[in-house]
C-alpha cells in the first residue's frame, strides 16, 4: 500500500454529475424521474445516461449499453461525478472494460452501493483512486439521507482539517440515546478504509480487480441476503488468508437479512463472532456504514470498536 | 502437475464412513433410509463420532466436523466417505484438512452441493479422483442416480456413453430444461471438474480455486436467482475461468426461477437459461444445459480428474461420455 493516494476533487453545487445503471434497470419511468429531482435538490446537475432505461432481462440495457454510459461519463471533463441509479447484478460485468485509468486521472468521483461497489472497490484497486461506498440513489429515502449523502460530497470544511469528519453509531436514526450494538472484540484499529458490499468484494476474488486487505481497515455490509450464504462469503474472505491482515473489521447493519427459513439457526452476529473473536481484530457489528453514511475507500482512518466511532486520519479529497 | 491417483472400487463387504463436514442431518430418520439401503449393497458403516451435533445449522463446530472427518479418512478399515448431507460448512473445514494423510490414504468420497467444497479442493491438492453425485441421504433418490451411484463406486470399468432419465412414464415430454439443450455445439475432451455454482465461487481467491484449463467444467445451481448466477458468471469470466475450459455443462438446475430463492426479488428478471445463453454462447467452447446432476432427483456420479468427451451437435444429438476409469482394481 505504498502507492500515492489518488483523491478526487470535492463537489460544489451545479456540478455535473452523471446517473448510471451499472446493473440492473430501475423498474419504471418515475423511478429515474426521481432520482433525477434527487440529484436537483441536491443542487447539483444531473445527467441522464443514454441507455439507462433500455431493458435486456434485469439489466439496463446490454454489456456494450452499460459500458456506453459508463466510460461516456469517464471520459467526459464536465462530468464531475457518477451516482448510479439502483444496484443489481451485471456491474461485474463491465468491470474489465470500464477506463479505470481515466476515471483516476479526471479525480472523479463514483459513488456505488450493492454490486456497484465491485467498481469502486475495483478502481481503488486497479489506480489507487479514491471512491465511495454509498447507496445508489434509489436507497436514498429522506431529507436527512440526501442531506448526508450530499454534504460529505461537498468539502464544506474550508481548513480541509479531516479530523473534523467522522461516523459515530449516533449517525443512526434512533428515538434511544444509547445503542446496543455487538462488539466481539473491543479496541482500536488504524488502517486504510477498504470494502463495501459483501457479495460485491467477494466476486472479484480471484480475479485481476482483487482488492489487498494488507493492513486495510476492513468495511462490510449486505442486505437482503440469506445468512448462510453471508456465512459462505465471509469464509472467502479467511480461506483467501485475506483477513488476517487486516487492521479491524467494521460490520454494517445487514439490513433484511437472516435465515430465510433455511436450517439456520444461528444469527449472523453469532455465526461469524466466532472466527471474528480467534482473529482477535477490532471490530463491531451495526455499524453505520453504506446506505446512512458513506465510506471511502483508500483514505487512512482510525476506528474505535468500542465507543463506536470512525475518525479520518487524512483528506478525502484533492 | 499432481499425477492422478484412483481410489480403489468399493465391494460388498466394504465399510464405508458416514460423516457431517457440512450441514446437520438434524433427526437420525433422516439417515434411516441410508442405512437400509446400505444394507441392501452390502456395505457396512461407521458413523462419524459428531454426526448429529448441531452449532446453528451445522454439524457441530469445525474443530468437531474436521476432526470426524480427518480421522474417518485415516482409518484404514474405511473404503469410502460418504457425507450425510450437504447444506453449508464444508468449506469452514479446509484449513483444518489433513491433505498429505488423504493423499496417503486414497479412498472414495461422493457428494454434490456444499461438498463440491471438499471434492474440488481434495482433487486438486491430492490428485485424487473424488465424486460429484449423491450424499448418504440420497443415493436412492431415483433409479437413475443409483444406478449411476452403484456403476461408478462398484464398477472399475469406464462409465461410457452417459444416458438420460427414462422419460415419463406417458412417454411426453420431460420436465423443462431438457437434459441436452444445446447452447454452442462444438466437441471437447478433457478432465473433468466441476460442482454447484456458488461453492465454485466460495473457492475462488483461495488456494483451493477451480483449475479449468483444457477441462470440461461442469456446474449447476439450487435454489439461485437467475441473476446471482449471473453475477457468479461473471466473476468466473473475469477470472478467465470459463474462457480457459474446453467445455461447459450446465447442468439441470432445481428452484432457479426468478423468485425461488427466498430473497428478495428484483422486479425485473431474466430466466437461466437466457443468463446462460446470455454468457456462455459467445465462448468458442461447446456449452450444453440441462444434464442431470446435482438437486434434483436424478443424479449422474462424475468422477474429478478423469477424461470425458463432448459432442454436442444439435438439441438432443450430445453425446457425453467419460472414456477413462474412475476407480482402481
Amino acid at each position: 500500500m505504498n502507492k500515492t493516494l489518488i483523491k478526487p476533487r470535492a463537489l460544489q453545487s451545479k456540478d455535473r454529475v452523471g446517473l448510471v445503471a451499472p446493473g440492473a434497470r430501475p423498474y419504471k419511468p418515475s423511478d429515474l424521474n426521481r432520482a433525477v429531482r434527487l440529484v436537483e435538490a441536491m443542487d447539483f446537475v444531473p445527467v441522464v445516461g443514454q441507455h439507462c432505461m433500455a431493458c435486456l432481462g434485469h439489466l439496463a440495457g446490454s454489456d456494450e449499453q452499460r459500458l456506453h454510459d459508463f466510460n461516456g461519463f469517464v471520459g467526459d471533463v464536465s462530468i464531475a461525478a457518477i451516482f448510479c441509479l439502483t444496484g443489481g447484478s451485471g456491474a461485474l460485468a463491465l468491470i474489465d472494460k470500464i477506463d479505470f485509468k481515466t476515471m483516476a486521472a479526471a479525480g472523479k468521483i463514483f459513488v456505488g452501493g450493492d454490486d456497484n461497489n465491485a467498481i469502486s472497490i475495483a478502481a481503488n484497486a486497479k489506480e489507487n483512486l479514491v471512491t465511495f461506498c454509498g447507496p445508489n440513489l434509489d436507497e436514498i429515502n429522506s431529507r436527512t439521507d440526501m442531506e448526508l449523502f450530499r454534504d460529505f460530497l461537498i468539502n464544506k470544511d474550508e481548513n480541509k482539517n479531516e479530523r473534523t469528519r467522522s461516523i459515530s453509531v449516533s449517525t443512526k436514526n434512533g428515538e434511544f440515546d444509547f445503542c446496543a450494538d455487538y462488539i466481539p472484540v473491543p479496541g482500536v484499529a488504524e488502517g486504510s478504509l477498504l470494502g463495501g458490499n459483501l457479495t460485491a468484494l467477494t466476486s472479484l476474488l480471484g480475479t485481476g480487480f482483487a482488492p489487498d486487505l494488507t493492513d486495510a481497515l476492513l468495511f462490510i455490509d449486505d442486505r437482503d441476503e440469506r445468512t448462510d450464504i453471508l456465512d459462505r462469503w465471509f469464509t472467502m474472505l479467511v480461506i483467501s488468508n485475506q483477513l488476517v491482515n487486516t487492521t479491524g473489521i467494521i460490520l454494517g447493519p445487514f439490513e433484511n437479512c437472516d435465515s430465510r427459513g433455511s436450517f439456520n439457526l444461528l444469527s449472523l452476529e453469532e455465526d461469524l463472532s466466532q472466527r471474528l473473536i480467534a482473529l482477535n481484530k477490532p471490530c463491531r457489528f451495526d455499524f453505520p456504514i453504506g446506505k446512512t453514511a458513506m465510506v471511502p475507500t483508500g483514505p487512512k482512518a482510525r476506528f474505535d470498536a468500542t465507543n463506536g466511532s470512525l475518525e479520518f486520519l487524512e483528506s478525502i479529497f484533492a | 502437475m499432481i499425477p492422478l491417483i484412483k481410489p480403489k472400487h468399493l465391494q460388498a463387504g466394504d465399510t464405508v464412513g458416514i460423516v457431517a463436514p457440512a450441514g446437520a442431518p438434524f433427526e437420525e430418520g433422516q439417515l434411516e433410509f441410508a442405512f437400509h439401503w446400505l444394507d441392501k449393497l452390502g456395505l457396512k458403516y461407521k458413523l462419524g463420532k459428531h454426526i448429529y451435533d448441531r452449532h446453528g445449522g451445522l454439524a457441530g463446530t469445525d474443530a468437531d466436523r474436521s476432526r470426524d472427518l480427518n480421522e474417518m479418512w485415516a482409518d484404514k478399515q474405511v473404503k469410502a466417505i460418504f457425507p450425510a448431507r450437504g447444506g453449508n460448512g464444508a468449506v469452514r473445514l479446509l484449513p483444518r484438512l489433513d491433505f498429505e494423510m488423504i493423499r496417503d490414504n486414497p479412498k472414495i468420497i461422493i457428494g454434490y452441493s456444499d461438498i463440491t467444497g471438499l471434492l474440488i479442493p481434495i482433487h486438486q491438492k491430492t490428485g485424487l479422483v473424488t465424486f460429484h453425485g449423491p450424499t448418504a441421504n440420497s443415493f436412492f433418490d431415483s433409479d437413475y442416480t443409483y444406478r449411476h451411484f452403484q456403476r461408478a463406486l462398484f464398477e472399475p470399468q469406464p462409465l461410457g456413453a452417459i444416458e438420460d432419465p427414462a422419460l415419463p412414464s406417458d412417454g411426453y415430454a420431460p420436465k423443462y430444461p431438457p437434459p441436452r439443450m444445446v447452447i454452442t455445439p462444438g466437441t471437447a475432451a478433457g478432465q473433468l471438474t466441476g460442482g454447484c455454482l456458488t461453492l465454485v465461487k466460495n473457492l475462488m481467491g483461495s488456494p483451493f480455486e477451480i483449475e479449468t484449463e483444457g477441462k470440461i467444467l461442469f456446474l449447476e445451481e439450487v435454489r439461485e436467482e437467475p441473476c446471482a448466477v449471473d453475477r457468479m458468471l461473471c466473476q468466473l469470466l473475469l477470472a478467465r475461468k470459463l474462457q480457459k475450459a474446453a467445455g461447459i455443462l450446465f447442468g439441470e438446475s432445481i428452484d432457479c426461477k426468478p423468485g425461488e430463492s427466498q430473497r428478495k426479488v428484483s422486479k425485473l428478471s431474466a430466466s437461466l437459461e437466457s443468463v446462460l445463453r446470455h454468457r456462455l454462447a459467445g465462448l468458442q467452447i461447446p456449452v450444453v444445459y440441462g444434464l442431470r446432476f446435482g438437486h434434483g432427483a436424478c443424479k449422474l456420479t462424475l468422477p474429478l480428474g478423469v477424461m470425458a468427451r463432448l459432442e454436442a451437435h444439435a438439441c438432443h444429438q450430445v453425446r457425453l461420455s467419460i472414456d477413462e476409469a474412475a476407480t482402481s482394481e
